[in-house]
């Protein structure tokens, strides 16, 4: 079994880097007041911060080249194949005859970088196929075929 | 797809139907049923609500009893040509609209209550987060009305009753049901080929001349009920309840002379001798309560097959609780054994249904059962006639082979051993006795007894329509699901399963759950399952990638 032929926009990378940047803030922060606040405790505070800096730099450094390589997807003409994950790697089908709903999403932060995101639904309680970071065209572009062909089925596709 | 629903055809001979009047009774009695925890409170133990009057708590049950009587008359429902809608609310009025093709399953409750009075709770299933509720309808109104939504035209394949047989409504339907009824019959002549004589519809308590019994109780199944557990949940909820009063309780049996007789007793009996009696007093008291909720819940189960393409499900002791499932919905069986049940060859079966009314946690697993824990032999002959087959149920299944059992070894020797540090750590800290590491000694030591069980759990089979998935020991639970049912995949792999060249499938399906997995099954055995139940899906992902039309 081979990947998803496709890559997500490259833009993607430096939309993933701002929003985990985005996200160590708050830790960041909160280690700072501590030791604004607490002069006292720097025994503690300078291993804590250090540690917590570490683990920031490496995922930043890390995560936005791993996630482009993993984040991949696919759509044929009889299915939308997709592959996510980190160290747990997931690689789910659907069926284009399955398909049952197709949405696009533009998050604030994906709208910055002109990307956006595509959730195809089938009638699982087991989840989405979910692609995100794609170009805000190609989003479109891939929700009107996909819907385009699931409404001509006409069964309920369970 | 869940889209807008098409406008109603019929406005013309919809007159909107009230829930039974009798239910104006039904309300103010439950009500005081509530309220009466609160009145042991009060009148046995002496505990008035500090500082309230008397009459404050009456005033708690009144305005409830008011809002019960006030919902009859403000709720009414219709049904149409496509839809059914119930409309409820005093000040805000909702309507809720459900398409009629929708209806998957319709669940016929009777609390004690309401069978007193002939009366019955139906609840509607669609598929949508919320079923539809017609609380308190007559039995007989129930009746014709389950057999209204159900019988009438879903499942291409069944034989739908034929319009000379109907039986005429019953003296107590609204009139407004006959008008309804005679489009509807007269759509199946033209359709349906085979005529076939048909029983009462769909009855609630009784089976009628046309419905196969497939299933039937024996109370001797109520001696399995203490391997259920379920009393364990009893008596914590007992002692839930008494909780709240302990303090009064306890001094009333300690202070009485049997509680005091008791406590003499037990403490001459030494440690050892008193902790085995009050441990056999304690497992005695959950077997007992096991039995008895057993009893209250499946009693009388039996399961039928209506030739209209429904199974039936009745059980119930007190409460009475008649299931129908559409057939046409049903993708396969799970069997759930849980550890206990099986040392006495113990399971039960449940039907994996779509559109299943999902509660927010998840999938509601109450009514889709098929057999209550049951003897596994009875458990398969039901299952194998629901499935029509029973190859699913024992055909030998393939095992993962060596990969999958090392990976289960490595795991519970882990856990174990993890256990054991985190315990060993914790007593350098805190002054624990020597004797909590024992447990974690228990652990790891019996992990490789744990492991081989759990290996020989693994196992997966394609036979037939079916796919077979079988995993896990607490409980061990094997899937059943039709092949045409699934409805895509999920192939995940974790660093370590890809170092050991497995990977976990997912069949995902619109019915139960979700998904049924096959757990740690070597690459090539996967990607083959998968090429076995999904032809030529698979096959594109596997060979050279095309530029798809999304590029």
């Amino acid at each position: 079994m081979r990947e998803p032929a496709n890559l997500v926009s490259p833009k993607a990378r430096t939309m993933w880097l701002v929003s985990a940047l985005l996200g160590w803030l708050f830790p960041l922060a909160a280690i700072l007041g501590w030791a604004i606040l607490a002069p006292g405790q720097r025994s503690w505070q300078l291993p804590i911060g250090l540690a917590v800096a570490l683990l920031a730099v490496a995922h930043l450094a890390v995560m936005p080249q791993w996630r482009f390589r993993v984040h991949r997807w696919e759509v044929t003409d009889s299915a939308v194949y997709t592959q996510t994950g980190w160290i747990h790697l997931e690689r789910r089908i659907a069926p284009i005859s399955r398909i049952q709903t197709v949405d696009s999403e533009f998050g604030p932060l994906e709208r910055l970088f002109g990307l956006g995101s595509v959730t195809v639904t089938t009638a699982s309680a087991a989840g989405a196929l979910k692609v995100s970071g794609l170009e805000r065209e190609l989003v479109e572009r891939m929700v009107g075929e996909l819907t385009a062909i699931t409404a001509r089925s006409s069964s309920d596709a369970t | 797809m869940s889209g807008a629903l098409p406008p109603d055809r019929v406005d013309r001979a919809q007159s909107w139907r009230r829930l039974s009047p009798r239910m104006l009774l039904v309300h103010p009695v439950q009500e005081v049923l509530q309220f009466l925890p609160a009145l042991f409170g009060v009148v046995i133990l002496g505990r008035a609500n500090d500082g309230m009057p008397w009459w404050f708590e009456i005033v708690f049950v009144a305005i409830p009893v008011l809002l019960g009587i006030s919902r009859w008359f403000t709720t009414s429902y219709t049904i149409g040509q496509d839809t059914i809608r119930l409309r409820t609310g005093l000040l805000q009025r909702k309507t809720l609209t459900a398409n009629l093709e929708r209806v998957r399953t319709v669940d016929a409750v009777a609390p004690p209550l309401h069978r007193l009075l002939g009366l019955v709770k139906v609840m509607i299933g669609t598929g949508a987060d919320k079923p539809f509720e017609l609380n308190g309808l007559r039995a007989a109104e129930a009746r014709s009305l389950r057999a209204e939504l159900l019988h009438r035209g879903v499942g291409p394949a069944v034989a739908r009753p034929a319009p000379g047989s109907e039986v005429p409504a019953s003296p107590t339907d609204s009139p407004s049901m006959s008008p309804r009824t005679s489009p509807a019959t007269a759509q199946w002549t033209t359709e349906q080929g085979p005529r076939r004589p048909v029983e009462p519809q769909g009855s609630l308590t009784g089976a009628g001349d046309q419905e196969t019994v497939l299933g039937r109780f024996r109370p001797a199944w109520v001696l399995l009920a203490p391997f259920t557990l379920s009393g364990l949940l009893g008596v914590v909820a007992v002692s839930g309840f008494l909780g709240q009063y302990s303090g009064a309780i306890v001094r009333r049996i300690s202070d009485s002379e049997g509680g005091a007789n008791l406590m003499g007793y037990l403490q001459g009996l030494g440690f050892w001798l008193a902790a085995v009696q009050v441990g056999i007093a304690v497992l005695a008291t959950v077997a007992a309560l096991s039995m008895i909720s057993y009893t209250l819940a499946y009693w009388g189960y039996r399961l039928t097959r209506h030739p209209g393409g429904t199974l039936h499900v009745t059980r119930g002791l007190l409460t009475t609780r008649a299931t129908s499932l559409d057939e046409a919905r049903i993708r396969g069986a799970r069997l759930v054994e849980p550890y206990l049940m099986r040392l006495v060859s113990g399971a039960k079966a449940i039907a994996l249904t779509t559109g299943f009314n999902r509660t927010e946690d998840g999938v509601n697993l109450v009514n889709n059962l098929l057999t209550p824990p049951a003897p596994r032999a009875v458990v398969n002959t039901v299952t194998a006639a629901v499935l029509g087959g029973d190859a699913p149920l024992t055909v030998g299944l393939t095992e993962h082979g060596p990969a999958a059992r090392r990976r289960r070894h490595i795991r519970a020797l882990a856990v174990g051993l993890l256990v054991l540090v985190l315990v060993a750590w914790a007593r350098t800290i805190a002054d624990w006795p020597a004797w909590v590491l024992v447990p974690a000694v228990v652990l790891v030591v019996s992990s490789p007894a744990l492991a081989e069980q759990r290996y020989h759990s693994l196992g997966h089979a394609l036979v037939g329509d079916y796919l077979v998935a079988r995993a896990d020991l607490f409980p061990r639970e094997r899937s059943m699901l039709r092949m045409d049912g699934v409805i895509g995949w999920t192939v995940s792999q974790t660093l370590f399963q890809r170092r050991a060249g497995l990977v976990s499938l997912h069949a995902t399906t619109a019915a139960g759950s979700g998904q049924v997995s096959v757990t740690d099954v070597p690459q090539s055995q996967g990607l083959a399952v998968i090429g076995a139940v999904s032809p030529g899906l698979l096959a594109q992902f596997v060979q050279a990638p095309e530029a798809g039309p999304g590029r």
